[in-house]
């Protein structure tokens, strides 16, 4: 009833914001504004910028971008520097002014996911990236991905991560157009995920045998439905053996309360084998209190050859056998 | 090698390094170096191990290659306007590798890529077991009927054959995937309706096999730039032979508006009704979610506040109605400038649990946390020459009713600092500690299975000259457990030093050369100790 009640609440707040806000049509904000106020004869072609900004230009060839925007089917708004920095006259207009041309190393988040999400719309729609939480921590496309790629760093890569395996080839990825490999990338912010990842178990990162996106879907992007497991949680994607459903279910490990597979689990890397929270028997005490040293004293409780069906069992109710 | 003998030869590297570092420190910097654009390169490497102690748990981790191995090439497809492909390698000789290649191409408005990958590793048992092994298909293809709408085609296979420690059975099973989804701006907003098909089955039939497939569709309504507005509908069906069908139906809506330049409100109202008659015990038959959040940025910060309740409709094994415990988040965080070079994050959140559910068991206790708390502070920033962070977290999870306290402090501090314009130094320190109370008050209680953990990374990046370059990187750990039931794997440190040095010709040729002295210790299982130094000479062609 409170579930109903909130959506019509949502829904009828919306529908009176709808109203409200198309009584005044305001001008589209920056950088929409340069593309929609500019005429055929404002865009004056990739050769013009190259005057300027030639070592742009040159990495601007090397990058898939000019794959797609050397199309000449395309619309002009879409075609070469333009497409993504504004049309040239207008920045010519006056060439200091940061209004008048796309400048992605001082846009601010916000403007740049305006400008990569006009071609990148089947990615994600700018409403959607508003919704992730690098938009609400204010991480922009750019923080990520790179227009102009160093081919320099594509080819030698860079010096060895603390941790990682040294045989493991470190190139720049070369698919995205990432700015670095994705350890050092999303390192860069989450140090505690690759300091876990240093710990004696761990899933294979630093080892080269995973990449951080084989897990986590950054955007919705097509690789990342596959990761979407409408049934139970993405770790599922490779340790499909836990699927279910089982006809006994173990409560954390189907996700009904709590966390799914993090209640147990530390999936980056633990000091413990499994990649658990607390070691052998810790871990089930944790919930279980009830079933403490007077159940059982010994080893582990799966590895005892008791519950060996801790994530679920087609066959008996205490996941004594799968 | 003994391991002391490893580790002298570690010291006279690191002071040779040392002596070059001093040398060049003053010469005039280096130009960069020029590489001819090329769009094939190959990488062949030789690789020796001089290890003494345990190889069983020196190679649980995708043990380095031995001999002579391809260890990487980067091959472009010109004639197909294609991106870059690549392939890598790692001694498929031996029992323990990796091999595998992807590439992407493009036709006119298709794209196609692939993604093949093999990978053998053994299990650290102490008993010897088959290599295990995980292949991985991958394939897609997507074509843009217009600059804005595309049709995409996902294939997937995973292969998994993996060995364990008994009692634990092995495991022989494929997972395929393909998917087929339009998505694409239409009219004023954004359509996606997709087929999804997954299948797994066990080829050792200890487990049935499950097809999970159905269809989503969403929609995306852009009102104008500041309103947006989401409905997603999805219907799925999980069936394994010779059990009655599951079904999985979800709706949610969502929505977006930023009221003026600095503010964003969004909202997300989530049902997901769940008929899961293969399910013999307790379940869920109904969850709903309700989650909204502001933001709001002014004067250089920004604030974010966050509130979810989700809702779990519960059943017994004869569905017959249970409770509906509701868990309520608060969510919020702050973050902006300090001054010029520092930036300050404060996140912080608190759940409860209400309306508690009651277990179904001899001890109708809840097992669930009630409370859970995170805190974290975080500071970064510096100048171009030193910059650093430092990361405080705090999480607390409490069940009252069996007088379960779990609390996790942890600190990150690091910082990176060019030393010259040819030499940086990055360090790193990381630390969690873990304690606990319950009910159980004898020894051993929870807080005697609850491992601290140190880890401590070092790297230094120096270009000597135009063509040398020289690397360090240091990974140090230690987990520290009470152990009270003597187990291995407990109580572990170990000490991973590589330090490499590369040469460049002129034509973009290279070579390198790495030494790896490592160390791991198991304080209980001495037999799991090892010391080794991998000895790595590497050389990269262009072509």
């Amino acid at each position: 009833m409170a579930w109903r009640v909130s959506a019509l609440v949502l829904g009828l707040g919306f529908c009176a914001v709808t109203v409200l806000s198309g009584r005044e049509r305001k001008e589209p904000p920056f950088p929409l504004n340069l593309f929609a106020k500019a005429k055929k004869e404002d865009y004056i072609g990739e050769k013009e910028c190259a005057r300027c900004h030639k070592p742009y230009f040159a990495s601007y060839e090397r990058s898939p971008h000019a794959l797609y925007m050397r199309d000449t089917k395309a619309p002009l708004d879409r075609q070469g520097c333009e497409g993504c920095h504004g049309p040239g006259e207008i920045h010519l207009e006056e060439v200091e002014d940061a209004t008048k041309v796309v400048r992605y190393r001082k846009s601010k988040p916000e403007e740049i996911a305006r400008a990569c999400l006009r071609c990148h719309g089947d990615t994600m729609r700018l409403a959607q990236w508003h919704r992730t939480d690098h938009a609400k921590s204010d991480v922009s496309c750019t923080s990520c991905h790179q227009i102009h790629p160093s081919l320099e760093e594509q080819r030698v890569g860079k010096a060895p991560l603390p941790g990682s395996a040294p045989w493991v080839a470190e190139r720049v990825p070369i698919a995205g157009l990432l700015t670095s490999d994705q350890v050092r990338l999303c390192g860069g912010c989450h140090q505690r995920a690759v300091n876990q990842m240093r710990l004696p178990f761990h899933h294979p990162v630093l080892q080269g045998r995973m990449v951080c996106t084989d897990c986590h879907d950054v955007h919705p992007s097509k690789s990342g439905r596959k990761k979407a497991h409408p049934f139970k949680s993405t770790c599922l994607t490779c340790h499909a053996e836990k699927t279910g459903p089982f006809v006994f279910e173990h409560d954390p490990v189907a996700g009904w309360s709590g966390e799914g597979c993090t209640e147990c689990h530390q999936p980056h890397g633990a000091p413990h084998p499994s990649l658990v929270k607390a070691f052998s028997r810790g871990l089930c005490n944790q919930c279980h209190t009830d079933k403490g040293n007077a159940h059982f004293p010994g080893w582990t409780c799966w590895q005892a050859g008791c519950h060996v069906a801790v994530h679920g069992s087609n066959s008996d109710p205490f996941l004594r056998t799968p | 090698m003994s391991g002391k003998k490893a580790w002298s030869q570690t010291g006279a590297v690191i002071g040779w390094v040392i002596v070059l570092f001093v040398r060049s420190a003053s010469a005039s910097p280096p130009k960069p170096t020029q590489v001819p654009e090329v769009p094939t390169d190959a990488s062949i490497a030789f690789a020796s191990w001089l290890l003494s102690g345990s190889e069983q748990r020196f190679r649980s981790y995708a043990s380095p290659p031995r001999g002579l191995f391809l260890a990487g090439a980067s091959i472009a497809f010109p004639e197909f306007r294609g991106e870059r492909g690549l392939i890598w390698g790692a001694n498929v000789t031996e029992q323990d590798y990796t091999i595998g290649s992807q590439g992407a191409v493009l036709f006119g408005r298709l794209r196609g890529s692939f993604f093949v990958s093999r990978n053998r590793f053994f299990r650290p048992t102490p008993l010897p077991l088959p290599p295990s092994q995980r292949v991985v298909r991958d394939l897609s293809l997507r074509h843009l009927f217009t600059p804005d709408f595309s049709v995409s085609f996902n294939y997937s296979m995973q292969m998994e054959d993996h060995f364990f420690d008994p009692p634990k059975d092995p495991l022989g099973q494929r997972t395929r995937y393909w998917d087929l989804v339009g998505e694409g701006k239409v009219g004023s907003g954004f359509l996606s309706v997709g087929y999804q098909h997954r299948f797994y089955r066990d080829r050792m039939l200890a487990q049935p096999n499950v097809t999970v497939r159905g269809w989503r569709a969403l929609y995306l309504w852009e009102m104008s730039p500041d309103i947006g507005v989401e409905t997603s509908f999805s219907r799925f069906s999980v069936r394994q032979p010779a059990r009655p069908i599951n079904d999985i139906t979800a709706l949610s809506f969502a929505a977006e508006w930023a009221p003026g330049a600095n503010s964003f409100v969004d909202t997300i109202l989530r049902r997901e009704a769940w008929d899961l008659p293969a399910i013999g015990n307790a379940a869920v038959r109904e969850r709903r979610l309700l989650s909204a959040s502001l933001r709001h940025r002014f004067a250089g910060w920004t604030v974010l506040i966050r509130g979810t309740q989700k809702e779990a409709e519960r059943i017994r094994g004869d569905r017959t109605f249970v409770d509906v415990p509701r868990w309520r988040t608060w969510e919020t965080r702050l973050s902006g400038r300090l001054g010029e070079s520092f930036r300050l994050t404060f996140k912080g959140s608190t759940q409860h649990l209400n309306h508690p559910p009651v277990m179904v068991a001899a001890d109708a206790r809840p097992l669930f946390y009630d409370d859970r708390r995170s805190f974290q502070l975080r500071l970064e920033g510096g100048s171009p020459r030193v910059s650093g962070y430092l990361t405080a977290g705090h999480e607390r999870f409490d069940n009252d009713a069996r007088a379960v306290e779990i609390t996790l402090r942890s600190l990150i501090i690091g910082c990176h600092y060019q030393l010259s314009e040819r030499a940086s130094l990055f360090a790193e320190y990381a630390y969690d500690n873990w304690t606990a109370k319950s009910e159980m008050a004898d020894f051993p209680n929870v807080d005697n299975f609850l491992s601290n953990s140190r880890v401590t990374a070092l790297g230094l990046q120096w270009t000597v000259d135009r063509r040398t370059s020289l690397n360090l990187a240091l990974s140090d750990f230690a987990t520290a457990n009470d152990n009270p039931l003597l187990l291995r794997n407990g109580n572990t440190s170990g000490r991973f030093l590589t330090g490499s040095v590369t040469y460049r010709f002129p034509a973009g040729y290279q070579v390198s050369f790495t030494l790896s002295p490592w160390r791991y210790r198991d304080r209980v299982a001495g037999a799991l100790n090892y010391d080794t130094s991998l000895i790595l000479i590497s050389g990269t062609a262009r072509f």
